[in-house]
């Protein structure tokens, strides 16, 4: 199937799930949701980084301290993927201006980001060609922790940056990208490592542990969290472009939902990606019923991810093709 | 037909900064307004051909409702990734309370 294909057949499938008339006022756009979140978020941030400082003068302290902050400088991913939909909010330079800024707090390209996105959206669970797929079959757990840690992320991310400031783009990322488009996408990951490079330099410099206590180590430690929620969002459900069942709403508390800026409603996302993180909630009221929703929450899929779609715990065994079925997974043969 | 003002829509059935869809002689197209005044374009996007007529109008802007691509309903312009190559608009005019559109002629 052409992408050209791929994406009327998507919209067909909308079309049979939400019609034109009940998505339209949901797809209006505002400013104040999206200030709302974002500054909440900074504030939380600020919050975690005043108990770090704190905790600076309290020993051993400064570890969960910055596991905390970290926690928190890791859901900047959320208004991240928001902005790169342009949904965030209705005023354009505060759309890309947010987008940019999490983007070098959060080390993720936005520009590119924006395009593999898009391929995401085209192709969520179709083996070989979703470029964010998170843990196909087979998978282990090994694999699960692999990408719970983050180091998949840092790898993936750091290719980008290296390879693109380079001026080379892998084969599978460049059929997202237009040819046209690749200069720009090579000049943000130079900008981008300009920016750490002068954040190396000024700590090796003064000596500063600022960078490392406030961002990177923090980053590095609490970005396992926002991995969690990421496998949830399509890991286990059916590995084709099925709108209802590629991917799983979680039923969860204000507070994850106000972190993850309402991506819990992750069915109701794919199913109309135009609709703002705001409205999701509407939207889910409207056709919810008709959406693979589990109600068991985040630590409950991570559960079920590792009891129920694991294919062996370091080696991938074999897939049974009746536990498959009854797993809901298909498989690329 | 060609360069011929042909009827598009009564100015009545688009609300303000929205987009319907029409079709003249079998083609695709999307009518526009935003602040009282009215555009039209091709309705397929040019990144992976979703309707634009399903997309949101924002200003001058429609943004793509599949990847969220951004066009200027005035010039065509591919605004923002992932499009980047402009969509044919079309002139238009309005009398008597009825939308025509120059089919035929790009702007
Ligand atoms: S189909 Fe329009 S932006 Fe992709």
């Amino acid at each position: 199937m052409t992408t050209i294909d791929a994406n009327a057949d998507l919209l067909e499938r909308q079309r049979e799930i939400v019609s034109r008339k009940t998505l339209k006022p949901l797809t209006k756009r505002r400013d104040l949701p999206g200030l709302i979140y974002f500054f909440g978020l900074l504030g939380c941030i600020g919050l975690t980084g005043f108990i770090v400082y704190l905790a600076e003068f309290n020993g051993w302290w400064i570890w969960p301290a910055m596991l905390l902050h970290g926690i928190m400088l890791s859901h900047l991913f959320a208004p991240l993927h928001e902005t790169s939909h342009g949904t965030a909010f209705k005023t354009r330079w505060l759309n890309e201006s947010v987008l940019w800024f999490c983007g070098i707090v959060t080390i993720w390209t936005p520009l590119y980001f924006r395009y593999d996105h898009a391929g995401h959206h085209t192709y969520a669970q179709v083996p070989g060609k979703d470029p964010e797929f998170v843990l196909p079959t087979p998978r282990t757990v090994l694999g699960y922790f692999y990408y719970v840690s983050a180091m998949h992320l840092w790898v993936k991310n750091g290719g980008w940056l290296f390879r693109h400031a380079l001026g080379y783009m892998t084969p599978f990322n460049r059929q997202f990208v237009p040819e046209d488009q690749l200069p720009k996408i090579y000049l943000e990951a130079r900008i981008m490592l300009a920016i750490y490079a002068g954040l190396a330099a000024f700590t090796i410099y003064t000596g500063s542990l600022v960078v490392l206590t406030y961002w990177l180590i923090p980053t590095i430690i609490g970005v396992p969290v926002a991995r969690m929620l990421r496998v949830a969002d399509h890991t286990g459900c059916v590995e084709e472009s099925d709108l209802r069942n590629y991917a799983r709403t979680v039923t969860t508390d204000c507070i994850t939902r106000f972190l993850c800026w309402n991506m819990s409603y992750h069915c109701e996302h794919h199913l109309a990606p135009s609709v703002p993180f705001h409205n999701l909630k509407g939207l889910h009221n409207k056709v919810g019923d008709q959406l693979n929703t589990v109600d068991k929450g985040y630590i409950g899929v991570q559960w079920e991810v590792l009891t129920r779609h694991m294919n062996g715990f370091w080696r991938k065994r074999p897939i049974d093709p009746v536990a498959r079925e009854a797993s809901g997974s298909v498989v690329q043969d | 037909m060609e360069n011929d003002w042909v009827f598009a829509i009564n100015v009545d059935e688009i609300d303000d900064e929205d987009v319907e869809p029409i079709e003249i002689e079998g083609k695709e197209i999307a009518i526009y307004r935003n602040n009282g005044q009215f555009y039209a374009s091709v309705d397929k996007c040019t990144h992976g051909n979703a309707f634009l007529s399903d997309g949101v109008v924002v200003g001058d802007v429609i943004e793509c409702p599949l990847h969220q691509g951004r066009f200027c309903i005035k010039t065509g312009k591919a605004l923002s990734a992932p499009v980047s190559v402009p969509i044919k608009t079309f002139e238009v005019k309005v009398d008597d309370g009825k939308v025509f559109l120059k089919f035929g002629q790009t702007k």
